[in-house]
C-alpha cells in the first residue's frame, strides 16, 4: 500500500493532474434549486407529471394533489402551488394522459376530474381497485408507468408480521406484485417476488423497471427489469400465483422457494442506495447533458440522485450504476420537464433521509461539460469505459489507479446481505482508444453473477478537468462471450437458523444503567450527543437530569478530565459485535476486540487513499502491516455509524500454546463490507500484551472525544462437551415438581409458564450440590423472576441462591444475570419478551461457594460467595408477582464431580 | 377506542321548541302557551332578553347575539349561558375557537342557518332571522373567538365551504366490528359525515361533528382516517347488510357493489357504483347523492338514488336498513295512517312515512319515489323494490330516503316536516 501511495504522489507531481484528488463540486455542472410550497404545507411527494398547459401536477403522501403553475420560472419562488384535490388515500404515482390526471392511491387507481373547470377536482373515478389492502401500514402502492398499449403498471408492497417484523407478508391478493391495469380498468397480475418496490417506471425503450429496497430476500437495492410472469425473489407474493393456489402451497418465511428468479439489471451498492425509488430515462435530447437515454434514480436515505447506464448482453439487461448528484434531498420521485429540468420530489417521513425531507427541487444542467464516465460497456473479460471528454495522455494507463473488486450477495430471509466473496481484480491490460475518450480494461477474470465495483483513483481530461465521479458498480449477469449463464448475484444459501426475533441471543451492553457494564474514568452516559456547534472537534452532550429516572444510553468521554479507555465488565471470545459510534471533527478512536485487536475509527471523511489508520482499517502491529478498509466507511463527523464485527478469538491447546491466530472474519460499517477474513498474528498497535482465549472489549477513549451506543454482542460458542446434562423438566408436565404458595404454573407447548401471584416451582430433586443448571427463559415487560439453586423448599421467598431474571421491573435495579444480593448487574442485558439462556455453575470451594452466571453464553458473574455458604438444595423457578409472566424451557442440570 | 351507543337527540321536541323560544328569541314561532313546562321556571324567561318591540330596528350583531344566542352561549361566548346551566349542558365555547364545522364566517353562517343536525340542541335560525341578520350574527360571533389560525391543525382536517371527501383506513364503527382498509368519509359543511366502506359500497354510519383526523399523516403512513363526529345513525350496528340486491328473472342473485366514482362539488355530494354479479357482469348502475336537511326540529339527512338497469331482466331491491331496535314500523300516507305493528302485505306505493322506535326516541323515515318503486316487507326488514326492467325496456328509477331523529312523533309533526322537506 505504501508503495502505491508514493507512486501516486510522484505521478501527481509528474503529471498535470494536481487537482485530481480535490473534492469536485457537482454544482458547477448540475445546479439545484427548490420550489417554495405554500406556508404550512408539507408537500411529501408521491408522484409528478405535467399538464398539457405546462403546469406541474404533484401528488403527495398526504393524499393531496397540487397544481404548480410556472414551474420552470427562473426564480423558483415564482412557481405557485394551488391545491387541486385532497382527502385521497396517499398518492404515490401519478400520470397525466390526454390532460387527465391518473393517480395511484393506496387503495385504487383513480382518475381525478375537474368537471366544472375551476381547477379543483370534484369527481374521482375509480379505474381499478382489484388488489387487496389489509390495513397494514406498509402496503404502499406505487406507480405509474405505461407500456406501448397504454396499460398501466402499479407495484404493491408486502406487509410485515409482528413480532417477526422483518418477514414480509402477503395476506391479501397481489401484495408483492407488479400488476397491469388496462386502459379500461382490466386487472392482470404481471410479475411477483417484490418486497418494497418503491420506484416503478419506464426506461428509454418503454420497458418496465422497478427499484427494490433492501430487506428480507433483498440483499441490497436492485434495479429490476420487470417481465411478465417473472419472479424477483421475495417468496410471500407466490401465495397468489396460479401454481401455489392450485396446489394449496404456502410460501414460508424462511425457506427459499424453488421458483426460478429473474436477475437484477443492476445491484446498487448499499453505501449509495438504502432506499431507492423512482427512475426516469433522459429523453431530453441533450438538454440535461451527456447522458441521453440513461436512467436517473432517486435515492431517499442518502439524499441523492444516481445514474444507471444499462445494456443488453446475451439478451439480458445489465449495466453500471454511478453516483450522479449528491446533496439534493430525500429524493423519491423524478420527472423531466420539456426544457430538460429534472424535477425531484422529496419525502423522508418515517425513514429519515437528507434534508430537505419534503418539497420539490429542480436539477438543471449548467451547460458545463463535466469529465464523467459516460458509458461502461462489458467487453471480453473487461470493460470499455467511455468518457465525456478527451482524457489526458498517460494517467489512465497506470494499473495502480484502479481499485477493482468483485463480489456477490446471499439470497435468504435475513434482512439484507453483506457483500460476499469479495475479490480484488487487477487488469492485465489497459488500453486507451485513439481518440482518448475511452479506456479498455482487459484480463480482469470476470465472472457472471457478480457485481464489479471499479474506483479510478485519479483521472483528468486533456483540458485538466478532474473526473467528477470516479466510481461505478457493474452487475454482470452475462459475459459477452461463452455460454449463457444462470448464475445470479444473490446466491441461494442455506437459510440462517430461524430466530423468533432478530435480537435473540444478543447481550445488550448499553441499555438500562449503561455504565454498569463498563469501566473507565471520565465516561458518562448521555441522553444524546451532537457536534458542538461552536467547536466541531468536540461534542455537546445532554446528560440525564439528576435525581430523575432519566437514563442515558450514549457512552461518551466528552468533558472528561482525564482521557481513558472504556473497558467492558465482561469478557468475550468469538463474538459478533455491533457498536454505533460517532466522532467529532478530527476524531480518533478504535474498537479493540479482546482489548488487543483494533478496528480503527477516525475522521477519515473525504480520504480517497484509504490506509489502515482510516475508519474500518485494522491497525498495524508487530508482524502485521495493518489492513486498509476496502471502502470509505466514514460518512462524516457528527453522524452515527453502525460498526459490525465478526471476530474469531485465537485458539490455544491445553498447555496454552496458540493453535490459530485471531481473525476478523468480517468488518462492516453501515452494512458495507470493509474487511473480510483478515488474520491478525498478534495484538495490534496499542493493544494489551499477550494473547488469551477471552478478554474484555476495549473502546479507545484516550485520543479525544468519542461516543458509543447500541453496543450488543452475540457470543459464538465453539462446540463443547455436552455430555452429562439431564433434563429436569420433561417438556410435558410438572410431575415431581413442587409448587409453593399455590401459584399458577402450567405447561404449554413444551414450556413452563409461571403467572399469577408470587410462587416458586421447585425441582423434583433437592440435593443438588456442585452442579450446573441452565434454561432458556423469557420474561414479560415489567416481569420479575429468578433461577434459584441450592434452594430449600418452603413458602415465601426461598432460602437459596438466585440468578436474577428481570428486564425492566421498575423497583428492582438488579437485572437479569445478577447474583441476587451478591453481585448486582444494573445494565439491562436482555430485553423483555425475548428468549435468552441463563447458565449457572455452583461449586463449593475452600473459602465459600464458587458461582458463575452466564447470560446468552457470556459469563457475567464469576465470584465466590463467602457469607451464606449454602450447602445444597433444589433448583427453583420464581414467579414474582401478579402481572409477571415468565416462561422456561430446556431446564437442564449437570452435576460436577 | 371506546365506542358509545349512538343516540338521537335526548331532548323532547317540546323542549327543543322551548329552547328555541326561550333562549333563541324565535318567539313568534312558538306560542307562549307552549313554552316549556319542564324548563319553564321564571328564571329562564327572566334571563332571556326578548325583543319588546317587533318593529324595533335591528342594530347590529351584538344586539342580535344577546337576543338569540346568549341564553345558551352566554354573553361572553363561553358556552355557559343561563339556559345551559339550567339544563346542565354546555353550549359551544366560542372563546376556545373549537367550532364543530369550522370558524370561517361562512361556516358560522351555515351553522346559524341550519342548526346542528343530529345530536345537538342548536336549532336552525333560517326562519326566525333573515339572511342579513344571520350574516351580522356570524360576524359578531367571530369577534368572540380567537383569531383564525390554520383551518386544520396537525392531522385534523376540517370542512370548508365545500363538501369534502376523504379516503382511508376506517376504524371499526363499533367494538367488535371490522376496520375497513378502504373507506370513504363524505363530509358536509353542515357538519354531517357519511361513512362508507368501499368494499361492496355500504353506508356504515352517519356522524355529526368535526370531520376527521388523518393519522396516516404521521409516522410512515397507513394509519387510520378517524372520523371525529359522533355516530348517530349506524345501520346494522356497524356491520350493515348489502344495500342492494338484484332480482334477475325474479330470482335473487348475489351481487356486489363496486365503487365507480365519488363526487363533491359546491352543490352535490355523493358516490356512484355498479352492481355486478359474481362474474363481474354489470347489472345496474346507481348514483347516490347525499343532502343535509335543515328542519325545524333539528337536522336530518337525505340519500337520493338514481338506478339504471344495465342488463336485461334485472330489477333491484334496496334495503331500507332499519336501524330501529324495538317497536314496529308503521307506514302511512299523509292521509291514511296505520298504527304501529300493522303488518304490511305485498308491495304498496313507497311514498310516505315510516316510523321506527329507536332507543328512547323515534326514527322518522320519509320516502319519496317514482311511482313504480314499491315498498315490500320480508320477515326482517323493509325494502324498496326498484324496477329498472320493464318488459323489453330498460328504465331508470329514482327514490329518496330522508332519515330524521325525533324524541316523539305525531301525524301533525310528520305533516309539518313533509312540508319543510318539500321546500
Amino acid at each position: 500500500m505504501k508503495a502505491l501511495i508514493s507512486s501516486l504522489a510522484m505521478l501527481a507531481v509528474a503529471s498535470d493532474a494536481a487537482a485530481q484528488v480535490a473534492r469536485v463540486d457537482e454544482s458547477a455542472y448540475y445546479s439545484v434549486d427548490y420550489l417554495v410550497p405554500p406556508d404550512g404545507s408539507r408537500v411529501e411527494v408521491g408522484g409528478m407529471d405535467f399538464l398539457p398547459d405546462g403546469r406541474l401536477v404533484v401528488s403527495t403522501r398526504r393524499g393531496q394533489v397540487w397544481l404548480v403553475s410556472n414551474p420552470l420560472a427562473a426564480d423558483p419562488k415564482d412557481a405557485k402551488f394551488a391545491l387541486f384535490a385532497e382527502g385521497l388515500q396517499e398518492g404515490l404515482g401519478l400520470r397525466v394522459i390526454d390532460g387527465k390526471i391518473h393517480l395511484v392511491q393506496r387503495s385504487e387507481l383513480s382518475v381525478l376530474v375537474d368537471s366544472d373547470g375551476d381547477d379543483r377536482c370534484d369527481r374521482i373515478d375509480t379505474l381499478c381497485d382489484d388488489w387487496g389492502v389489509s390495513g397494514h401500514y406498509h402496503e404502499f402502492a406505487f406507480g405509474l408507468p405505461r407500456d406501448d398499449a397504454g396499460n398501466f403498471y402499479v407495484s404493491l408492497n408486502v406487509s410485515f408480521g409482528d413480532p417477526q417484523w422483518w418477514h414480509g407478508r402477503s395476506t391479501v391478493p397481489y401484495r408483492g406484485w407488479v400488476v397491469q391495469i388496462a386502459p379500461d380498468g382490466k386487472f392482470t397480475p404481471f410479475a411477483s417476488g417484490f418486497r418494497s418496490p418503491a420506484g416503478i417506471g419506464n426506461d428509454a425503450d418503454g420497458e418496465i423497471f422497478v427499484t427494490e429496497n433492501q430487506g428480507d430476500w433483498m440483499a441490497a437495492c436492485p434495479l429490476f427489469h420487470v417481465e411478465k410472469d417473472g419472479f424477483y425473489g421475495h417468496p410471500a407474493s407466490l401465495a397468489w400465483t396460479e401454481a401455489y393456489q392450485r396446489d394449496g402451497k404456502k410460501p414460508t418465511d424462511t425457506d427459499p422457494p424453488d421458483v426460478p428468479r429473474k436477475p437484477a439489471a443492476s445491484w446498487i451498492p448499499y453505501d449509495w442506495a438504502r432506499s431507492a425509488a423512482e427512475m426516469v430515462p433522459d429523453l431530453t435530447d441533450g438538454k440535461f447533458g451527456p447522458f441521453g437515454r440513461q436512467l436517473f434514480i432517486a435515492e431517499l436515505t442518502n439524499g441523492l440522485v444516481l445514474r444507471a447506464d444499462l445494456e443488453k448482453v446475451q439478451g439480458v439487461h445489465q449495466g453500471a450504476v454511478f453516483p450522479f448528484r449528491q446533496h439534493v434531498g430525500s429524493a423519491v420521485r423524478l420527472k423531466f420537464a420539456s426544457d430538460g429540468t429534472l424535477f425531484t420530489g422529496f419525502t423522508d417521513r418515517g425513514w429519515g433521509g437528507q434534508a430537505p425531507g419534503d418539497g420539490i427541487a429542480r436539477i438543471r444542467w449548467t451547460q458545463q461539460l463535466p469529465l464523467e464516465i459516460e458509458h461502461v460497456k462489458l467487453s471480453k473479460d473487461g470493460f470499455r469505459i467511455e468518457f465525456t471528454k478527451q482524457l489526458g495522455r498517460t494517467l489512465g494507463l497506470i494499473p495502480a489507479l484502479y481499485q477493482i473488486q468483485s463480489y456477490d450477495y446471499d439470497y435468504s430471509w435475513e434482512y439484507g446481505s453483506p457483500v460476499r466473496h469479495a475479490k480484488v481484480l487487477t487488469p492485465k491490460t489497459i488500453t486507451m482508444t485513439e481518440d482518448r475518450k475511452a479506456l479498455i480494461l482487459g484480463g480482469l477474470g470476470l465472472e457472471p453473477g457478480t457485481v464489479v465495483r471499479v474506483l479510478i483513483r485519479a483521472l483528468n481530461a486533456e483540458d485538466g478537468t478532474p473526473l467528477l465521479h470516479n466510481e461505478f458498480a457493474y452487475t454482470i449477469n452475462q459475459l459477452v462471450d461463452g455460454p449463457k449463464s444462470d448464475a445470479l448475484v444473490a446466491k441461494r444459501v442455506d437459510p440462517p437458523a430461524v430466530r423468533e426475533r432478530s435480537e435473540e441471543g444478543m447481550l445488550f451492553l448499553t441499555d438500562g444503567d449503561a455504565l454498569d457494564a463498563w469501566k473507565g474514568a471520565g465516561w458518562r452516559a448521555a441522553r444524546g450527543v451532537e457536534l458542538d456547534g461552536a467547536n466541531p472537534t468536540t461534542f455537546a452532550a445532554e446528560f440525564p437530569a439528576p435525581n430523575t429516572d432519566q437514563r442515558g444510553d450514549v457512552l461518551t468521554n466528552v468533558g472528561a478530565g482525564e482521557l481513558e479507555d472504556l473497558v467492558s465488565r465482561f469478557s468475550f471470545g468469538d463474538v459478533d459485535l455491533h457498536v454505533d459510534f460517532m466522532l467529532p471533527k478530527g476524531g480518533n478512536s478504535g474498537v479493540y476486540l479482546m482489548g488487543r485487536y483494533e478496528v480503527q475509527l477516525r475522521d477519515s471523511a473525504g480520504e480517497r487513499e484509504l490506509a489502515f489508520g482510516d475508519t474500518g482499517g485494522l491497525y498495524a502491529g508487530e508482524g502485521f502491516p495493518g489492513k486498509a478498509p476496502m471502502f470509505q466507511g466514514f460518512r462524516g463527523a457528527g453522524e452515527w455509524h453502525g460498526l459490525d464485527v465478526r471476530f474469531r478469538a485465537p485458539r490455544f491447546d491445553a498447555s496454552g500454546n496458540k493453535l490459530t491466530n485471531a481473525r476478523f472474519e468480517r468488518v462492516m460499517i453501515d452494512d458495507v463490507l470493509l474487511q473480510e477474513n483478515v488474520e491478525v498474528p498478534g495484538p495490534t498497535g496499542g493493544g494489551w500484551e499477550g494473547e488469551v482465549a477471552s478478554a474484555p472489549l476495549r473502546l479507545q477513549g484516550d485520543h479525544g472525544p468519542v461516543a458509543f451506543r447500541g453496543i450488543r454482542a452475540r457470543a459464538k460458542v465453539a462446540p463443547r462437551d455436552e455430555t452429562g446434562w439431564e433434563k429436569v423438566f420433561n417438556g410435558r408436565n410438572l410431575d415431581g415438581w413442587q409448587i409453593s404458595d399455590g401459584g399458577k404454573w402450567r405447561v404449554e407447548n413444551g414450556t413452563i409458564v409461571g403467572s399469577g401471584p408470587a410462587s416458586h416451582l421447585f425441582s423434583p430433586r433437592g440435593d443438588y450440590q456442585d452442579f450446573e443448571v441452565r434454561a432458556k427463559v423469557k420474561i414479560n415487560r415489567g416481569g420479575n423472576s429468578g433461577l434459584y439453586f441450592r434452594a430449600a423448599f418452603g413458602p415465601g421467598w426461598p432460602v437459596g441462591y438466585e440468578a436474577q431474571i428481570n428486564s425492566n421491573f421498575p423497583t428492582d435495579p438488579q437485572r437479569t444475570g445478577s447474583f441476587y444480593d451478591v453481585e448486582a448487574i444494573k445494565t439491562r442485558l436482555v430485553p423483555s419478551d425475548i428468549w435468552f439462556t441463563e447458565h449457572v455453575t455452583c461449586r463449593t470451594v475452600a473459602d465459600g461457594v464458587h458461582v458463575t452466571i452466564a447470560v446468552n453464553d457470556i459469563v457475567v458473574v464469576d465470584t465466590i460467595e463467602k457469607e451464606r455458604k449454602l450447602a445444597n438444595g433444589h433448583v427453583a423457578l420464581q414467579q414474582h408477582h401478579e402481572g409477571s409472566v415468565v416462561t422456561f424451557k430446556d431446564v437442564e442440570v449437570r452435576e460436577l464431580r | 377506542m371506546k365506542h358509545s351507543k349512538p343516540t338521537w337527540p335526548r331532548l323532547a321536541l317540546a323542549t327543543l321548541g322551548a329552547l328555541a323560544a326561550a333562549s333563541c328569541g324565535s318567539a313568534e314561532k312558538v306560542p307562549a302557551a307552549e313554552r316549556p313546562q319542564a324548563t319553564g321556571e321564571p328564571t329562564v324567561t327572566e334571563v332571556v332578553m326578548m325583543s319588546d318591540d317587533e318593529d324595533e330596528p335591528v342594530h347590529d350583531g351584538k344586539w342580535l347575539y344577546e337576543r338569540n344566542c346568549a341564553g345558551c352561549h352566554n354573553a361572553n361566548g363561553d358556552g355557559h349561558g343561563p339556559t345551559m346551566v339550567q339544563l346542565g349542558l354546555e353550549a359551544r365555547d366560542f372563546k376556545q375557537g373549537g367550532f364543530a364545522f369550522g370558524n370561517t364566517r361562512e361556516a358560522i353562517y351555515r351553522t346559524i342557518t341550519a342548526g346542528m343536525p343530529g345530536s345537538s340542541v342548536m336549532p336552525s335560525f333560517k326562519v326566525s332571522l333573515d339572511e342579513d341578520e344571520r350574516w351580522m350574527l356570524a360576524d359578531f360571533v367571530l369577534t368572540l373567538c380567537p383569531a383564525p389560525g390554520e383551518p386544520a391543525s396537525g392531522t385534523r382536517i376540517a370542512i370548508g365551504s365545500h363538501p369534502q371527501i376523504a379516503r382511508g383506513l376506517l376504524p371499526a364503527v363499533a367494538d367488535g366490528k371490522p376496520q375497513w382498509p378502504r373507506g370513504i368519509l363524505l363530509g358536509t359543511p353542515e357538519g354531517l359525515t357519511f361513512e362508507y366502506r368501499v368494499d361492496d359500497v355500504r353506508l356504515l354510519a352517519v356522524r355529526q361533528g368535526e370531520f376527521a383526523d388523518r393519522t396516516d399523516w404521521n409516522d410512515r403512513g397507513g394509519g387510520e382516517l378517524v372520523p371525529l363526529g359522533k355516530a348517530f345513525y349506524v345501520p346494522g350496528g356497524g356491520d350493515p347488510k348489502p344495500a342492494f340486491t338484484a332480482m334477475h328473472f325474479g330470482n335473487e342473485r348475489p351481487l356486489a357493489a363496486r365503487l365507480k366514482s365519488t363526487l363533491a362539488t359546491r352543490d352535490a355530494l355523493g358516490l356512484d357504483c355498479e352492481l355486478v354479479d359474481k362474474r363481474g357482469t354489470r347489472l345496474a348502475s346507481i348514483e347516490e347523492r347525499l343532502r343535509v336537511e335543515a328542519l325545524s326540529i333539528g337536522g336530518a339527512f337525505t340519500r337520493s338514488f338514481a338506478v339504471r338497469g344495465d342488463l336485461e331482466s334485472v330489477n333491484v331491491v334496496f334495503d331500507l336498513g332499519a336501524t330501529h331496535d324495538g317497536g314496529a314500523w308503521v307506514r302511512g300516507e299523509p292521509t291514511a295512517w296505520q298504527q304501529a305493528g300493522e303488518v304490511l302485505r305485498g308491495a304498496i306505493p313507497a311514498d310516505g312515512w315510516l316510523v321506527g322506535k329507536r332507543g328512547d326516541g323515534f326514527e322518522l323515515v320519509h320516502v319519496v319515489a317514482d311511482k313504480n318503486v314499491k315498498l315490500v316487507r320480508d320477515s326482517e326488514s323493509l325494502h324498496l323494490f326498484v324496477p329498472v326492467f320493464a318488459g323489453a325496456e330498460q328504465v331508470s328509477a329514482s327514490f329518496a330516503v330522508t332519515v330524521i331523529g325525533a324524541s316523539e312523533w305525531s301525524e301533525e309533526l310528520l305533516a309539518t316536516l313533509g312540508k319543510e322537506l318539500a321546500r
